[in-house]
């Protein structure tokens, strides 16, 4: 008994070296970063290499992800709960860094920049504005403001309303501003369709095409235009989906997996269109082959992973131009501007809540200037 | 390098009990000493020469005193050896403090004066080792002991790497005989490995998940705290510090014995304490004997009346609270628990009242809470910010994280666990053993396992937490 207790302790201090030098298998890798290898050299700076190996070794010892798959799945199982990941009601999921940390620094932004950020949206407008652009501005609410009874009691909940609300508000009594309320109409939609999925912080294809098509509404009116027959959105069933939330809750017998429903698109592009997608500044470029005034005039898009879901169905397709430029969390908006397409008559902003790339900009009001001067000197066509 | 990080556990520990079980008798002494060695050169950059160099200095002193027999030349060395080991711990801990109270007193005095503050980086451990190289010179030159037979004896006692981050504070008389011989049996090396996992256990899955509580409240602005969160903070923080340290000394006590060495024990369930003085009997229980045997009997003990008996004791708790840190709060903390046990002494010789029972005991578990506020605190103002919450006197208005935010299932079981284990009767968990058998018994080591394999998990996920006590 003694001895076993003893081999067995020494079996288990050595696995991880064996694994690692034998090259064993281990569980699944767990997306994060990881600390580089030592770069110093040994003999000018032992010390220092030392520390370094250190470090490198605690990131990259062997059966580590066994270990960290194994510690979610006991967490999960034994306590429903997860560190990186709220575990709601009927299996809903929430990423704790968003409801954690990225609403309440928003929330503290708010409190101190409100004000700054829509004069500096409002500057904006206008400037785009006096040379024929409008601007559209998007804000998508995490899933949490919609399903907040989804939500585990241990949640953080800030006294009062939360100030997203009050300055979306305000936002769209800004003039040239075109506020899109995606808001509500996901607040519309019917109590039995689901508006996120389990397991994925976007909101589900279903609810995203249903605000695609208010949205070209809203355009075809602005241009006095009828807009399209819709027919029934046609749906794509994936049985064992799993969204980026259940990627960040790695568990050990595997991810959590839910059936999503997704949209095809049917709205084919017009004859001798172009489209184009790559990694470049702007990640999309649809254009139609001349103008055609049946179709709504180019839009630029600046917007983050959201606003693929918006155009699922293909509604970029009806529009004369179609660009779109990656929002991130360092994006800033004169980089947007500085690659402007000139025949684009509608620049709109697309932003979940928590979009840093946006609040950056405009709580800075030097980049907003730098913005405005280079979008005058941008050329536009008619 | 420390016992809670995967390079220690993966590499150093097998490798080292292999290569320590595989050498001759003659070479375990030496195998230990370069073993420690290598242990400390891992995270102690250039500090490492500071222990390599005081283990000649206190070899040579030791037998250079040994050979004077209490003479004027043998006080001057003791003298000479005392200035030695403690100019590191001057110049690496307390040097950039010192200066700062220069600083803060000539500021109080207007005096347009400053001394430009140069702070270093504190070397893990540098409190302990010290404290152990004196008393090795002071008992030999009281006669107590004999200097170890060679420079390698010595420096393996010095460094040995189970205690030489974070204690206990071994004295050289307490292992001296196992120092020359020691023979682990297997039970022995058994019971020491079932205490490094359950110490290992203490600190990763208590201690650690405690301290992500009390950390994550301490970094709170102040707009959003509030009574609630305060008292979590310092009940969370009071379970981290007890079993983050007797989780290390566990480790420490197992590890020592697995190579043959009976170490002090330095936690006896201080939380149960009915009185400061009790407790103080029971918490780190090495360096309170260090303090009394080296500080408060020299300077006369109680033996020069009661007014002396007092000053002596808050000179010993300020010491005290400065060898925990160097910071304001540290020492207020040394002497909150001073004016604590002088309180205690003048209730108990005038007025023939002691504190007892579970009044005893809730009042003493509500003092040490207190003051731990000023041990975990930054700064005082932040501790006197932290009081003012507890008791109500201030409140933030920005509540955004309430205690269910962080009473999530799992940290309500690790709390409940920490709770019980430190509120148990000393030995409960060895007589439930003994009434329910061999079953219980046998049980023992798998659950010994269970938690190693568990704290080696929850280890990969949240990544490594250096020990408290190893700061110190």
């Amino acid at each position: 008994m003694k001895r076993g207790f003893i081999i067995l302790f020494f079996l288990i201090c050595l696995l991880p070296c064996v694994q690692m030098l034998m090259d064993l298998p281990d569980a699944p890798a767990v997306a994060e970063h990881l600390s580089p290898l030592p770069d110093a050299e040994f003999a000018d700076t032992p010390f220092v290499w030392l520390k370094q190996s250190n470090i490198w070794f605690q990131d990259h010892f062997g059966y580590r992800s066994f270990f960290i798959r194994l510690k979610e799945q006991i967490d999960y199982d034994l306590f429903h709960t997860s560190s990186r990941v709220y575990v709601g009601k009927d299996g809903q999921l929430f990423y704790r860094s968003v409801v954690d940390i990225e609403q309440p620094e928003i929330q503290e932004a708010l409190r101190l920049h409100e004000d700054q950020i829509l004069r500096n949206v409002g500057r904006l407008a206008d400037a785009l504005a006096k040379r024929g652009v409008t601007l559209i501005v998007t804000f998508n609410l995490m899933s949490n403001r919609f399903i907040p009874e989804k939500l585990p009691g241990s949640v953080p909940h800030p006294l009062g309303e939360p100030r997203i609300h009050h300055f979306l508000q305000r936002l769209r009594q800004i003039q040239n501003v075109d506020y899109f309320d995606t808001t509500a109409i996901l607040q519309d939609m019917p109590k039995d369709q689901s508006l996120f999925p389990k397991t994925d912080f976007h909101w589900t294809d279903f609810a995203a095409a249903t605000a695609g098509r208010e949205l070209i509404r809203v355009l075809a009116e602005k241009e006095n235009r009828a807009p399209p027959q819709w027919q029934p959105l046609q749906k794509a069933v994936t049985p064992n989906y799993s969204g980026g939330i259940a990627d960040a809750m790695p568990l050990l017998l595997g991810n959590l997996r839910e059936e999503k429903i997704g949209i095809l698109p049917d709205i084919p592009a017009p004859d001798g269109a172009s489209e184009t997608r790559d990694d470049d500044t702007i990640n999309y470029v649809f254009h139609t082959k001349t103008y055609n005034p049946t179709l709504l005039k180019p839009m630029f898009l600046l917007g983050d992973s959201f606003s693929f879901g918006l155009l699922s169905e293909g509604i970029a397709h009806l529009f004369n131009g179609f660009y779109i430029m990656r929002l991130g969390p360092n994006t800033l908006i004169n980089q947007a501007m500085v690659v402007f397409p000139p025949d684009a008559k509608y620049f709109m902003i697309q932003a979940i809540e928590v979009q840093k790339g946006f609040f950056n900009s405009f709580t800075n009001d030097d980049e907003v200037t730098r913005a405005i001067e280079t979008f005058n000197q941008r050329p536009l066509t008619r | 390098m420390t016992f809670a990080s995967p390079a220690f556990l993966f590499i150093f520990l097998p490798l080292f009990l292999l290569l320590y079980f595989a050498v001759t008798p003659k070479l375990k002494n030496v195998t230990l000493l370069f073993g420690s060695l290598a242990f400390y050169s891992i995270d102690s950059g250039y500090a490492f020469w500071v222990l390599v160099l005081s283990i000649p200095v206190n070899h040579f002193i030791g037998h250079a005193i040994a050979g004077q027999s209490r003479s004027k030349k043998s006080a001057w060395l003791l003298t000479l050896g005392v200035v030695l080991n403690l100019l590191p711990l001057l110049i690496y801990k307390y040097w950039g403090f010192f200066t700062d109270v220069l600083n803060d007193i000539f500021a109080l005095g207007l005096m347009p004066l400053h001394v430009s503050v140069i702070k270093f980086m504190l070397p893990a451990g540098i409190s302990f080792f010290t404290f152990q190289g004196l008393s090795y010179l002071v008992d030999i030159y009281e006669g107590e002991i004999v200097p170890a037979r060679s420079m390698v004896d010595f420096g393996m006692y010095h460094t040995s790497f189970p205690q030489l981050i974070a204690g206990p504070i071994v004295r050289y008389r307490e292992i001296e005989n196992e120092i020359a011989r020691r023979s682990p049996s297997l039970a022995d090396v058994q019971s020491g490995l079932m205490q490094f996992c359950f110490g290992l256990s203490k600190k990763i899955i208590i201690a650690d998940n405690m301290g992500s509580i009390a950390d994550r409240i301490w970094k709170l602005p102040d707009q959003q705290l509030d009574g609630q969160l305060a008292w979590l903070a310092a009940l969370t923080y009071m379970l981290q510090i007890f079993f983050d340290f007797a989780g290390y000394s566990d480790m420490a006590i197992g590890l020592a014995k697995v190579m043959g060495f009976h170490f002090p024990q330095n936690f006896d369930q201080p939380y149960r304490s009915q009185n400061i003085t009790e407790f103080w009997r029971r918490w780190h229980m090495t360096l309170s004997r260090w303090f009394r045997d080296y500080v408060y009997i020299p300077l006369g003990g109680n033996r020069r009346g009661v007014r002396r008996t007092y000053i002596n004791l808050l000179i010993v708790f300020v010491l005290c609270g400065l060898w925990h840190g160097a910071a304001y709060t540290f020492i207020l903390w040394g002497l909150y628990h001073g004016v604590c046990l002088m309180a205690e002494r003048i209730l108990k010789h005038r007025f023939g009242f002691e504190l007892s029972g579970i009044a005893g005991w809730l009042l003493t578990f509500l003092l040490v809470l207190i003051g731990w506020v000023l041990f975990r605190a930054d700064t005082l103002s932040n501790a006197l910010f932290h009081y003012a919450l507890m008791f109500g006197f201030k409140a933030g208005s920005e509540i955004f994280y309430g205690v269910a935010f962080y009473m999530t299932p799992d940290k309500i079981c690790f709390m409940a666990a920490g709770l019980f284990l430190a509120l148990a009767p000393s030995g409960f968990m060895e007589k439930i053993g003994k009434q329910t058998g061999q079953l219980m018994q046998a049980s023992k080591p798998v659950f010994a396992l269970a938690c190693f394999f568990y704290a080696v998990a929850l280890m990969a996920a949240n990544g490594f937490n250096p020990f408290i006590y190893s700061k110190f």
